[in-house]
This record gives C-alpha cells, structure tokens and sequence, in this order.
C-alpha cells in the first residue's frame, strides 16, 4: 500500500508538471466547445457557395451536435491519449529511474497500480468535463432535438472504459518494449485493428472498440432494448477483464525484468 | 556482513563474471577495485538485489539473497554509477518519495529529509528542480537517498567519479563517516587514491575474475617493493659492486650522486643497507624510503595477470 500510495502522488506530480493532464484536459475541452461552434457557423461560412436550398438542409440539432461530438473525439482523442501516455512505464525504464525505488523495495504492483488509476481517473473525469461542456454548450446554441443528459453521461462512460483499457494496454506494452514510440506504434495499431473487427458479430461483443459503437448508437437506440443491454454487459465484463489480466501481466513482467 | 561464493553472471555467452568469492567484515570500507568493464557494477547490482546471477550464493547478513531478496534490500542501500531522479522534483519531495517507498512514517520522512539535506550541503537548494541540478549534487542528493532507510551495509558504485575535487572530497569524508557509525561500505571505483583512502579491505577485479584480495595494509607490505634513494656525498663503483651481491637487492639505478636501490625484501633491506653503506665510509647526506602507493599494486598486479 506505501509504495501504491507514493506512486499516485508521484504520478500526480509528474501529470501536472509534464503538462499530460494540462494536455488530456484542453483536448477533451476545446473539442466540446469547438465542436458545437463550428457547426453553427457551418451554415453561414457556406453560405454564397452553395446553392442556398442546399444550405437549408443543414438543419443542425442538439442531437445532431452531440453525435457528431461523439464521433470526432472517438478518432482524434486516441490519438491524443496514446501519444500523450506512451511513456508512462517505458520512460522510467529507459531513463533508470526506478533504480532507487526498486532498491528501496517498492513493490511493482503499487507502481502499476498506481499509474493505472491515476490515469484512468484523469481521463474519467477530462471525458465526462467534455461531455458536459459539450452538452451544456449545444443546448445553448442548437434547441431543437434535445437530448437527454443521462444517455450524454451513459456515453461519457462507455468511453471512460474504453480508455481504462488503453491506459492498461499502454502500461502492460511499456513492460515489454523499449522505446517508447514502439509502444505508441503498438498501441495505436491495436486499437484500429480491434476496431476493424467490429463487423465480425460472434466477436464484437468481446471486444473493446464495441465500446465506442455502443457510444456511437447511444443516442439512437433506447436504453430499454434488450439486445442493446445485453451487448453493453457483455463487452464491459470483457474489458475489465482485460484490463486486469494486462496489468496483472505488466506486474508479472516488471518483477521479472532488469531495471538497470 | 557480506559472503559471496562462486558467483557466476553470463549475458548470453558472454561470461562477466566468473566465480568470484570474497567476504565483507561488518563495519569496514571494501574497496572494489578494476579497470572498465571488468564486472563491478554486475558485482554491485546483484549485491544490491537488481539483478539475478547464473550460479553461486550472496549471503548478506545472514540472509540468502536467492530465498531472501526483500529482507536484504530494507537492510542495504545503493548508489549507483550515475543515479537518475525525476528531474521535475525537488530534492525535498525526492526524498519524501523515497521515504514514502521506505515505510518511514510522516514525521519521519519530515526529520529525516531536513537532516540529510543538511548534511549533504542541498539544504539551500532542496526547493530547486533536480533537473537542474550538476551532476556532483545530483550524486551528493543519490547518497542521501541510498541511507535514507538507515541501512547496515551500503553499496556505492563510482560515488565519486565525475566530480570535482571538492566533491570528492565531501564524498569521501561522508563514507568515513558512515564507516565510523560502523556501517559496512562496499565501495567500487577505479580511482585509486579513493579507495586508498579509505578502505580497509580491497579486492581487484579483472576480466571477471578476483585476482587479489585482502587488507590494505598487508597487501602494500607484500606486493609494494619499496625504494631507497640515498645521496651520498659521491657515487662509488665498488659499492654499487658490493650491493648487488645481495639477494635483497633487486636492482640499482643512479643519478649524479643519488643511488636509488630496488629491494625485494623489505625487512632485510631495512636492517642490512644502511650498514652496508656505513662500511664503505662514504657520507650520507640524505636517505629516504620512496612512498610507493596503491596503483604500484594495481598495475603490478594486473599487468601479471594479463601476462599470465
């Protein structure tokens, strides 16, 4: 539990002061804002270059809004978050840092541990900011099609999962590789190939990127369809699956591996 | 105390290290002594319990190291060649983590982080980033952090290369400190005068082998072969004939009217040379024992076992 507890404050430190949770933080921010804004001007930065019965068919809602916020960040925010926490485990071992702490005794489950959470909950609350804000700002600027803040929130959290899993799958690479661009490399190829089996139905339910669908369809599908409910407790318990036997398998690593 | 019995470490088919033994009494400074790349620092991190070894057994203080590692590494500290920190802390919240990490209650880790900074001279600048410390503080600072768990024997690998004399200094005194608070130091290093020093106990180390060891003392009375340079009011043939008919002399050499005479046996020498020269009624105007020091060892040493 010490060497848990030293680890989040550390790892806390290091987010604020490597500017990573600044960098989660303004992407998650300025796409909720941005997004919103860009499609109620979208209309008037068209307008003379379309035919205006053209421009008349942008008829852009809250809902509209909120679907297409979910579907931008899907793609940019992975990006971000795999460059961002590449370096999370592989730069302590290039860079010899955790020569001390090893030599103090720490032990490698409260170091993966406590990077895992500290993550996981950073970005828990930077997508849930940005859901709101997003919300917020689209009721203000689009009143037709309202949405319901509970299905935004249901959303916010498919996606937290979704990126708990990555956080882990960053980690659990970083014990294996050695450089922390073969870890972005890795983690980037895995997340779209995992993507480009959602089409494969007998899988899609075990599979991570069903998360994001799921968030995708969200709004669309009633939260009281069953086919829908079951398909979301399944690819959840799957996920956290995965997650715990890839920080189980960074754990078994980083005990095995020679730190200097 | 430290027992090490046949330790083997390969890396593939390279073999660094190749059944090396040797003992650490408790309390003393083992000086660890080789050239580059002869298997110190693998000797040092698989004392310090960082790395595995092939073959052999480390016991430390009574402990097997394959069956006890977490003990041993609560009752050991180590500093490695180059310690690397988070180079946006500042000294005081380094050590604060390594505290955290140690097990060391608040109030603790608060009397013991002020105090170390004291005595490694960073208290001033314990608030600056460590990234922008030079490499002496950051090796001053590495110190303070492998004897912030109080530890019974200390692993230092390198300490005081890279600094300054000044540095070195400050580095040295601290061991002789710790020494004297009858904490056992493994020190390595290929800075003689260091460990000269120092260390009571040394070992040389060579292509993964030990090739000498033993106290200082002993080791200098054996393989040092001392020096005589005598001024004598003016150099005469027949008693450069007359010395070198004794076994005790190596060899002799001269210049202008000072005779230096090589001698194999210190104690023979000592008794009969200062009478031979008195026989032979030429005046002494000085005569002195030439100081000779560790590196004679070292590369006499050395140098055979590349011969052999």
């Amino acid at each position: 539990m010490k060497s848990f507890k030293a680890y989040v404050k550390k790892e806390i430190i290091e987010g604020f002061r490597s500017y990573r949770f600044l960098v989660l933080l303004l992407t998650m921010v300025i796409f909720a804002v941005l997004n919103p804004l860009m499609l109620k001007l979208l209309p008037i930065l068209l307008a003379g270059q379309f035919p205006e019965e053209i421009t008349q068919l942008f008829n852009i809602t809250q809902f509209f809004a909120v679907q297409n916020y979910i579907k931008d960040i899907s793609q940019i925010i992975n990006i971000v978050v795999i460059l961002t926490l590449m370096g999370l485990l592989v730069d302590e071992r290039q860079n010899k840092t955790l020569v001390f702490p090893y030599s103090k005794g720490v032990l490698v489950t409260g170091i993966i541990t406590g990077k895992s959470i500290v993550y996981s909950v950073v970005l828990l609350v930077c997508i849930f900011l940005g859901f709101c804000i997003n919300y917020y700002y689209s009721s203000i600027l689009f009143i037709e099609e309202p949405v319901n803040i509970i299905d935004v929130l249901n959303v916010a959290c498919l996606f937290s999962i979704y990126y708990i899993f990555i956080v882990s799958l960053i980690i659990c690479l970083g014990s294996f590789l050695k450089k922390k661009l073969f870890v972005g490399i890795s983690s980037l190829g895995i997340s779209f190939i995992l993507s480009g089996f959602k089409n494969i139905t007998n899988l899609r339910n075990f599979l991570p990127s069903n998360l994001i669908t799921l968030a995708e369809n969200i709004l669309i599908n009633s939260s009281t369809d069953q086919s829908y409910t079951e398909s979301m407790i399944i690819t959840i318990v799957a996920v956290a699956l995965y997650v715990v036997v890839l920080n189980l398998t960074a754990i078994y690593r980083m005990n095995k591996v020679e730190i200097i | 105390m430290i027992r090490v019995d046949n330790l083997f470490k390969r890396y593939g088919s390279h073999e660094v290290l190749k059944g090396i033994s040797f003992e650490v009494k408790k309390g003393t400074v083992y000086g660890f002594l080789g050239q580059n790349g002869t298997g110190k620092s693998t000797t040092m991190n698989i004392l310090a319990g960082l790395i595995n070894y092939n073959q052999g057994k480390v016991i430390i203080n009574d402990l097997d190291m394959k069956l006890s590692r977490k003990k041993i590494i609560k009752q050991i500290g180590y500093l490695p060649e180059e310690p690397k920190f988070y180079p946006y802390m500042n000294a005081y919240e380094y050590l604060k983590f390594i505290g955290e990490i140690s097990g060391l209650t608040r109030k603790e880790i608060y009397k013991k982080t002020g105090e170390l900074l004291e005595k490694i001279k960073l208290k001033k600048d314990g608030k600056r980033k460590i990234g922008g410390y030079s490499r002496g503080m950051k090796q001053r600072l590495g110190l303070a952090a492998a004897v912030y768990n109080n530890p019974s024997i200390l692993f230092l690998d390198e300490p005081s290369s890279a600094l300054d004399p000044e540095g070195r200094r400050d580095i040295l005194e601290i061991i002789q400190d710790l020494s004297d608070n009858n904490i056992t130091v493994f020190l390595s290093t290929h800075i003689l005068s260091d460990i000269e020093r120092v260390s009571d106990e040394i070992a040389i180390l060579d292509d993964g082998n030990i090739i000498l060891q033993g106290s200082l003392d002993s080791l200098m009375s054996k393989y040092i072969l001392p020096v005589y340079d005598i001024e004598l009011e003016s150099l005469n043939p027949q008693l450069e004939s007359k010395l070198l008919t004794y076994q005790w002399v190596d060899k002799l050499k001269t210049d202008k009217n000072i005779m230096s005479i090589y001698v194999n046996d210190q104690e023979k020498a000592k008794d009969q040379l200062l009478k031979v020269i008195a026989n032979s009624n030429i005046q002494v105007l000085s005569y002195n024992k030439r100081k000779s020091n560790l590196e004679d060892v070292f590369i006499r040493v050395v140098n055979k076992n590349e011969k052999l």
